[in-house]
């Protein structure tokens, strides 16, 4: 904590402008959130505050398996670099562990400090089935409904497809993930999917109301409800409901077959698409794929009062964890998207641009985009720009 | 199991020369498309004798509805069939015709080859791979209630013998058409007993085909991977939903349902091959329709019954046409009438002796 308020005493001295800055910053602690830039909705309201002490936030940070761990660290890195002021309290949760412990103590962590950025955490299938998914825990345990994840094309990415630019919105607690599976007979396995009218409105409702913030014109749901009848028609049945509040935005339906088949010939006719957990797991991954791979996408649980920031896609990769070779754009506009949700825009918007402008003008591309640069050269890069915007910042 | 009893069915069937196969022409463009692949047939001296019969449901004892007895007949007979587009009923009491013939035949395997097309350009082009779902269980068991007002449960359901046997089918049909891996695709991650089952038995399968290459790979990775490069995967076994998904998500890739075949598999040797696009009731009688779904999934047909030879020939002389261009249906991208499309290939396939 000491040297945390001398880096920033430093930052004071050594740059007026950003002394300044960084003592509005402080101002604000205390104060009725009601900025003029407020991007939130929703209820935010009652969210608890997040967890603020002498003008720095306190995130969560689990650094997950695989590629995690080293592109969290470059998180940290630059966020150092940058004089970002948010504090990363790091949780551990061993995966090999069939304990729910160390889970609970990240759970319990978030709960603290109301946001967190993760990376993935593996789950090995081969445990017995008792040993949930850690992330599902996570995401049931906090009530994070909705993953949101914004697909857009980059300018500098080589793909099949252009101009894509969809937000999906995903229920993220219930339907096919709700781990519910029994053997009645040995041989014979039950795997219940829950739908749930609340958890259909909640979701439908934050669809509609991110679309009509965000100045979209279009919702889509996407379902099965002509072979899951009672399951996929209340969830669309919710969202037609839904949909009859907001008369300015257009909703229509599309089944999930036809959606995926439409995806990879003409993505552009998407805007806005909200879909129960598994449908959102395959079209997420679809359209990430489309738009350049796992590497680029961020993606965001919120809850009602929680909010946790991950790649999009959720992979671990184990295969390439070690070798520098990693994409850390994904990890880095995560962060963004989690400096936006505590209101740093600045440092949010700063963040992004370095990293765009590493993947769209100079085109530093690491080996899943076809190029050959490495984790750290790409990061390097993202903080050479961040010091030629003539922020201040501090020693590499 | 399914392979020797088709491959008894075969040899006899060789011994007359003409193999009678059973010709569902089904509704809307339907009749058009099957006089077409019948029309080809007969230009490529196919050894084939059809049978054509109409699916009508009829409401049998106890209620049940029930394909016309005629059919079952022919197809018990044949054991193959070939089957056009047939009208989803809305409100019409029965379950979908499809439905019916799946249980009664039981059909439990769906197998649809994937492969680019050289003169109908997508952005994807080499795709060469065949999505095999299990075609009677999982998510599609049609088992779901409302527990209270407001909470509905859907069960999947995933069952040994279902999962062994389309477990066996996927390493059989990769060992008879010379593929080199099977990829099994599932959600053990989340749906750790249903998926881990399914994952079991396909592993068992692998154990008993060495020769074939296998792994296993989520659906999420499956789709990312898929829309960015199609090429990695060869043959996909997965469970209902995920193949139902999957294998349009495939079908996106080459061009879509107008030109994707598409195979049944069921017990004791029965095969049902069928277009899987609708009947297109805006355009049907106006010999606009394109056959090629049908007559691929006809083509499908000849190589489960090894007549390889014939199957190439027809194969190359509709590819062709379609990579020359001069002669197009409207979907794919050109002013002629199904009859000329037709004619084309005809020639094609007499000008390949």
């Amino acid at each position: 904590m000491a040297a945390h308020s001398a880096v920033l005493s430093v930052c004071k001295i050594a740059h007026p402008v950003w002394g300044r800055r960084l003592g509005n910053t402080a101002k604000v602690f205390g104060a009725t959130l009601t900025s003029h830039r407020n991007k939130s909705f929703l209820s935010r309201e009652n969210i608890p505050p997040p967890a603020k002490y002498g003008g720095r936030h306190t995130v969560t940070l689990i650094p997950g398996d695989g590629i995690g761990p080293e592109l969290l660290s470059h998180v940290r890195e630059v966020f150092r670099f940058s004089c970002v002021p948010v504090d990363f309290e790091v949780v551990h949760v061993n995966s090999a562990l069939e304990t729910e412990d160390d889970i609970n103590n990240a759970i319990t962590a978030i709960r603290r400090n109301g946001v967190a950025l993760k990376g993935n955490i593996e789950t090995k299938h081969t445990m017995a089935p008792s040993v949930k998914s850690r992330n599902n825990l996570l995401r049931t345990s906090l009530d994070l409904y909705a993953n949101v994840m914004h697909c857009q094309s980059l300018p500098g990415v080589q793909t099949r497809h252009k101009n894509i630019d969809i937000i999906i919105i995903r229920e993220n607690t219930e339907g096919e993930y709700s781990s519910l599976e029994h053997e009645n007979v040995p041989g014979v396995v039950e795997s219940l999917k829950i739908i749930t009218r609340n958890n259909s409105l909640r979701i439908a409702e934050y669809a509609f109301k991110l679309a009509r913030e965000k100045g979209r014109h279009r919702v889509t749901a996407v379902h099965k409800a002509n072979i899951m009848k009672l399951a996929d028609g209340l969830f669309l049945q919710c969202c037609r409901e839904v949909a009859a509040g907001y008369p300015d935005i257009t909703f229509d339906s599309m089944i999930v077959d036809n959606t995926t088949m439409q995806l990879v010939s003409k993505p552009q006719q998407f805007d806005v698409m909200v879909m129960p957990n598994l449908y959102g797991n395959v079209v997420s991954n679809v359209c990430a794929g489309l738009v350049g791979g796992p590497g680029l996408v961020p993606g965001a649980n919120y809850g009602r009062d929680y909010a946790v920031f991950e790649t999009a896609t959720r992979n671990t990769g184990k295969s390439i964890a070690g070798k520098n070779i990693a994409n850390p754009t994904a990890v880095l506009l995560a962060s963004c998207m989690m400096l936006d949700h505590l209101k740093l825009y600045d440092y949010a918007n700063l963040i992004r641009n370095g990293v765009l402008t590493t993947m769209n003008e100079t085109r530093l591309h690491t080996a899943d985009l076809g190029g050959q640069g490495t984790t750290s050269e790409v990061v390097q890069s993202v903080m050479k720009i961040i010091q030629s915007k003539g922020q201040h910042t501090s020693d590499i | 199991m399914a392979g020797k009893a088709w491959r008894s069915a075969v040899r006899t069937q060789k011994m007359y020369r003409n193999l009678s196969v059973t010709l569902i022409p089904g509704d809307g463009i339907g009749p058009e498309i099957s006089m077409a692949v019948m029309k080809i047939f007969d230009a490529a001296k196919a050894p084939i004798r059809w049978e054509e019969r109409n699916v009508t449901a009829i409401k049998g004892p106890g209620n049940r509805w029930l394909i016309p007895p005629e059919v079952k007949e022919s197809m018990d007979k044949n054991k193959i069939g070939l089957k056009g587009p047939l009208k989803t009923p809305v409100a019409e009491g029965h379950p979908s015709l499809n439905l019916l013939l799946r249980k009664t035949f039981d059909l439990y395997a769906n197998v649809r080859p994937c492969v680019s097309i050289d003169g109908y350009p997508t952005p994807y082009t080499d795709v060469d791979l065949v999505t095999i779902r299990e075609n009677t269980e999982g998510e599609y068991s049609g088992i779901e209630h409302v527990i209270v007002d407001g909470v509905v449960q859907s069960i999947k359901l995933i069952t040994e013998h279902a999962s062994q046997r389309i477990a066996e089918y996927a390493f059989q049909y990769a060992k008879q058409n010379r593929r080199s891996s099977v990829t099994a695709v599932h959600k053990a991650n989340i749906m750790r007993m249903s998926d881990g089952l399914f994952l079991r038995k396909c592993r068992q399968a692998a154990e008993k085909h060495r020769d074939v290459k296998f792994t296993e790979m989520y659906l999420d990775t499956v789709c990312l991977n898929m829309v960015q490069d199609p090429t990695q995967f060869d043959v996909l076994v997965m469970p209902n939903l995920y193949g139902d998904i999957l294998s349009d998500l495939c079908a996106g890739l080459v061009g879509g349902l107008g030109v994707t075949p598409s195979g049944n598999i069921g017990a004791n040797g029965v095969a049902i091959f069928e277009s899987v696009h609708g009947t297109a009731p805006d355009i049907a009688g106006r010999d606009a329709a394109n056959p090629t779904a049908l007559l691929l999934s006809a083509v499908m047909m000849l190589r489960h019954v090894g007549l390889q030879h014939h199957a190439e020939r027809i194969q190359t002389a509709c590819f062709r046409t379609v990579r020359d261009k001069k002669v197009l249906t409207r979907d794919l991208g050109g002013n002629s009438t199904c009859s000329e499309f037709t004619e084309a290939i005809c020639q094609r396939v007499q000008d390949l002796d």
